[in-house]
């Protein structure tokens, strides 16, 4: 992969097959609207269509309904159009990636926060010195209800993430404070989550969590073993101890206490083998993740990406069919950015309802930007760091992603992996209008994955049916 | 095998929104390192 040819040139189009005897299943990529089950009579008919048959054929009353079924279902053009999708509320919401800290209590050799002080002892974290200062706070908060006010939005989501935020739990606590209260004098419902490693002392961190009703992520690497090789602390000695055990002990206690974690599991080379392990265990918790691929700075080797493709493609066949049926495939066994029932041109919604804004109140595309911000709040408003990202080439993508031009317009499955993260894209290219560094792997496992959720789907529709007998 | 024993209408469609309810759409979206496009 030379970074500009797109994994597949063919049309996008259907992908089609059977769950079983009486149940076909389809998914449309070129117009993503979620995987179907369809009955027998239906899923012949597509075939038909597929076939491209359907027009040459004596088409009665039966078969005109069946075709408007498919076309509602957005699987079938009718006067060479799709059906309109319903039509969606406008997003009226801002979302916000909130670094409060500069320090990490861990040292991941992958993570792409940029200028991130690792490894730090949160018992030297004198005074919160890496993390937010109050005026900053100030500024920050005001900025971002002055932003939603200005634009009609009715809801903030930020996020509190760094570096470890549980190490800035007093900034936390006071930043949740005042942006409530602004945005409960201004009409903007402020909601929280949190990205946490995991590794922080259960009691002092749980009253801040429920008390501002935090949704709490959970990074981790791997199942026990890749994960401690990975995520680790110095005991007083310097010996290395292995985190897992503390993660999974803090998600049983959040558990516990009502609060549903969600994990989120980066894969390397020197963990893709866990994947399964991982999800068995956290499955098993009643929890949901999302799985994403290493975000570097180089190209990979199509033997890594071969590779792991391969695993991936068996890992979610298998998940397929024994994934409880309580749960969702897609929002709990979630691969990347992947969304089958969206359209996607791009990944993300960085620049237009998603922004990055780091300790010292400078605002930057994402996260993965923060070492190249385009304005400071402490300098001009959120409206005047947003606009800057237009004035560059990759900004104007970022925010019009349908005018891109590159390989991924080509591609069969260009609605679905979306290109990856454009910012992984532009640090291994130079250029985010190009296929992902990971293309290989998203090219191969989007069939099975979709087949996979067909599958599950199915079950899913079986355990709800209470008339199946048993087998 | 249990599915090979669901019936589904011969001309029916199921898609998560008919397991899940409206509330298909993912929950957890704002717990992601990335916020999705929609």
């Amino acid at each position: 992969m030379n970074g500009g040819e797109p994994f597949s040139a063919t049309r996008p189009g259907l992908i089609a097959g059977r769950v079983s005897r009486s149940i076909g299943f389809a998914f449309n990529f070129d117009n993503p609207s979620g995987v179907k089950l369809l009955g027998n009579t239906l899923y012949e008919r597509l075939q038909a269509h597929v076939a491209r048959a359907a027009d040459r054929m004596q088409s009665s009353e039966a078969d005109r309904q069946l075709d408007v079924a498919l076309h509602n279902h957005g699987l079938i053009k009718v006067g060479g159009k799709y059906a309109r999708p319903q039509e969606k509320a406008k997003n009226l919401s801002l979302a916000v990636w909130l670094n409060i800290v500069d320090a990490c209590n861990l040292g991941c050799f992958y993570c792409y926060i940029p200028e991130l002080r690792k490894n730090v002892d949160p018992r030297q974290l004198s005074g919160g010195r890496l993390a937010m200062k109050a005026e900053t706070a100030d500024i920050v908060a005001n900025s971002l209800i002055a932003y939603c006010v200005e634009h009609g939005l009715a809801q903030l989501g930020v996020k509190f993430a760094g570096g470890e935020p549980t190490l800035a739990l007093g900034q936390v606590d006071s930043f949740a404070r005042l942006i409530t209260k602004l945005g409960s004098e201004a009409g903007v419902k402020v909601n929280f989550g949190m990205l946490t490693n995991g590794v922080f002392e259960f009691d002092s961190v749980f009253p801040v969590i429920s008390k501002w009703d935090v949704a709490v992520g959970i990074s981790i690497d791997g199942a026990a073993g890749s994960h401690d090789r990975i995520r680790f602390t110095h005991d007083a000695n310097g010996v290395r101890v292995g985190t897992w055990d503390r993660v999974i002990e803090n998600a049983k206690r959040l558990l516990e206490n009502g609060v549903r974690p969600y994990f989120l599991y980066t894969i390397t080379p020197k963990n893709l083998a866990d994947v399964e392990e991982f999800a068995a265990t956290v499955h098993g918790m009643g929890c949901g993740f999302r799985l994403s691929l290493e975000r570097g700075h180089r190209a990979i080797d199509q033997h890594q990406q071969a590779v792991t493709s391969d695993y991936l493609r068996n890992f979610y066949r298998r998940l397929a069919r024994s994934l409880s049926t309580e749960m969702s495939f897609e929002r709990d066994a979630r691969f990347a950015e992947w969304k089958l029932t969206a359209r996607k041109n791009i990944a993300c919604s960085t620049c237009r309802g998603y922004v990055a804004v780091g300790s010292n109140g400078e605002v930057a595309s994402c996260q993965m930007a923060l070492d190249r911000p385009v304005g400071s709040l402490g300098r001009g408003a959120l409206a005047d760091a947003i606009d800057a990202f237009g004035r560059d080439q990759d900004g104007r993508l970022l925010r019009q992603p349908e005018k891109k031009v590159g390989g991924c317009t080509r591609c069969e499955f260009r609605y679905v992996c979306a290109g990856g993260c454009p910012q992984h894209t532009r640090n291994v290219w130079g250029d985010l209008d190009r296929p992902s560094p990971w293309c290989q792997v998203y090219g191969d496992l989007a069939p099975a994955y979709v087949e996979a959720s067909a599958v599950h789907l199915a079950r899913r529709f079986a355990a709800k049916r209470q008339f199946i007998p048993a087998t | 095998m249990e599915l090979e024993a669901v019936e589904l209408e011969a001309s029916g469609v199921i898609d998560e929104t008919d397991v899940d309810g409206e509330a298909a759409g993912d929950p957890n979206k704002d717990l992601q390192d990335c916020q999705d496009c929609d």
